[in-house]
This record gives C-alpha cells, structure tokens and sequence, in this order.
C-alpha cells in the first residue's frame, strides 16, 4: 500500500487516509479545543504523512507513525499559537456545568433495572466527557489512545515520544485526577 | 497480608491487570471494604471511558486531503539509473565473454567429473533458496507491520 501510495495511486493514499483517519481525529480532538484549527490540523497532518512517506522504513505500524505524526502536528500548533494548555487553568471551578451535579443527584439509588442501568451509563458517559475535556491535553490524549483505541504502552510512547514508564504514570495520575474529580464534583454519587 | 490501604497505583494496577497483580494486593483488597470500594469506582471508570463515543470530523477528511495532493510523478534517482546501466553492462559483458570463450568453457564442463558439477549447482540452489526465505521472511514481516 505503501509503494503504490508513493507512486500516487489514489486509490492507495484513500486507503491510508480510511484506515488511520480515526486515530488521527482522536488525537486532534483531545489535543485542540478549536474547531476551524482542528480542520486545518486534520488536512496539515496528511499532507505531512504523504510528503515523507518515503521516509518510513517500517520499523512501526504505519498507523503509529501517523499518529506520532498527528501528534508532532499538535504540539507544534501549541508552541506556535503559544497557548496555555487547557485543562490547568484556575478558573475550573467557574466552568464546572451546573446540570451535571443535579444528574449526579439523581444517581444515588441505582437498582439492577435494565433501563435505570442503561440511563446511569448515559449520565456517567456525559459527566466523564466533561470532566475528560477538563484534563491536561496530554492526559486526555493518553487516557483515549490507551481505552479507545487500545494502543499498547510501546505504541503510544512511540507516538508521543514519551518513555513508556512515563505513559505507565502519566496514565495513572490521569486516571486519579479523573477519579478525585468526578468524587469532588459529584459528591460520591456517581462513583 | 498487607494492612495498609493499597494506594490508588496499585489499585489501578489490580483493576487492569486484576490476576496479574501481586497476591498480597489481591487479597486485601478482597478483605478491605475501603480498598474494595475505590476499586469498583475505578472499574466503573474505565469502562465508561472505554464506551466513550469517538469523535467524527463533519467534513469528508478524504476528499478533502486528496483534492490537494498533486499527484507525484515516478522518480528515479540518479542511483538507480546507475545501478541499472551497471548491471546492463555487467550482463553484456558475462553475454560477450561467453560467446568468446564457449567452446573453452564447454571444454572445461566436459572435462570436469559430474560429481563436480553437481556441487556447484547444488550450492548455488541452496543460496538462491535461503535468499528465496529471508525475501518472503521480510516481506511477511512487512505486511504484519502494515496490518493496521
């Protein structure tokens, strides 16, 4: 796929393009908050990927040597726009959503019901997207890549460039703020 | 077993890994109610961020990437170019020398025992075969590696 890719067949750069689009747009998702520099991002990262395929020597899965890729093409947006990154900011608090404490109100008493199971999850699914949105980039993007997209230690060292015992704690201290959050803000409810 | 509450790490560790983790762990966090409790919480968790819905671009990514990309014409570097004119000279060469020198070579065959030859062309089979092995060997591992 790769040769015919660099040889321009359409077809193969489509391929590329479909089969690694959805790790791409998790890592952009959870690395940038804007919408219209998402776009652009999305479209920077492919480019990238085809302008130097000849250079990938098949040491990794060519969808980890994208995703390094896609991952480089956030953090270079970050120094550029030299933005604080979200998710350390003080103001938490003040962006805390109101509505989701009244949902973790109405969680305590969760029975075996099929359909009060089913909303619970719903609820917690809700509550986490927020508090996942509130956590350092990084964080988010470790969390995502190793539950959503079940990539291995090694892969996702590989492409954040961190060492893997530093993902191991990275992950770790992601899942406790997470954790300590959710307790915090819903008042043991949820959890 | 241990008497200390087990510390948010090594709980997580006992949540992902569960049989995997040290016995001591295990085992207090079946008698402890505390530990017990923190580690359904981070059950609950994972399994909730895992049923997270993935995120979708509106726009159709592909199209999008591919109506930009001109599409590269084939390169051929100056190198292959070389090794190539090399390598057609090099077969004219071995093709004129033998042509000059047949009824020589031819001579030598007849003169050499069967056994001899059978050597050399069992030796040259065997390398052709073991480079036959490690070029299907590689290409394998190539695919495997772009199995995505």
């Amino acid at each position: 796929m790769v040769e015919k890719a660099l040889r321009g067949d359409t077809n193969a750069l489509n391929a590329i393009i479909k089969n690694t689009e959805g790790l791409v747009t998790q890592i952009i998702f959870k690395m940038i908050s804007n919408i219209e520099d998402r776009k652009d991002i999305a479209q920077d990262v492919y480019l990238k990927t085809f302008q130097n395929l000849y250079s990938f020597k098949f040491q990794s899965k060519l969808s980890t040597w994208i995703g390094q890729i896609a991952f480089n093409t956030c953090y270079s947006y970050f120094e550029k726009k030299k933005l604080i990154l979200p998710g350390n900011s003080k103001n938490e608090k003040e962006t805390y959503d109101e509505p989701l404490e009244i949902i973790g109100n109405k969680l305590i008493d969760i029975s075996t019901n099929e359909t009060e199971i089913q909303v619970f999850q719903r609820e917690l699914s809700d509550i986490l997207n927020t508090e996942i949105d509130k956590l350092l980039p990084l964080y988010r993007t470790l969390i995502t890549l190793y539950h959503n997209e079940d990539l291995s230690y090694t892969e996702i060292a590989q492409i954040t460039g961190l060492p893997d015992g530093t993902v191991k704690n990275y992950l770790f201290r992601a899942r406790k703020i997470l954790r300590d959050r959710i307790l915090q803000n819903y008042k043991n409810e949820l959890l | 077993m241990i008497n200390n509450h087990i510390d948010d790490t090594n709980i997580q560790r006992y949540v992902l890994q569960n049989l995997n983790c040290d016995i001591e762990i295990i085992e207090h966090i079946r008698h402890c109610d505390i530990c017990k409790i923190k580690a359904e919480q981070y059950k609950i968790l994972i399994v909730g961020i895992k049923h997270q819905e993935k995120p979708l671009f509106d726009f159709n990514l592909s199209e999008l990437v591919l109506s930009q990309i001109v599409k590269p014409k084939p390169k051929y570097s100056l190198l292959m170019i070389v090794v190539y004119l090399l390598v057609f000279v090099g077969l004219i060469s071995f093709g004129i020398v033998f042509y000059q020198f047949r009824i020589s070579i031819l001579n030598l065959l007849a003169g050499s025992s069967v056994l001899m030859i059978i050597m050399v062309f069992l030796t040259v089979l065997s390398i052709s075969l073991f480079q036959l092995i490690e070029f299907i060997k590689k290409y394998q591992l190539k695919m495997d590696t772009l199995n995505f």
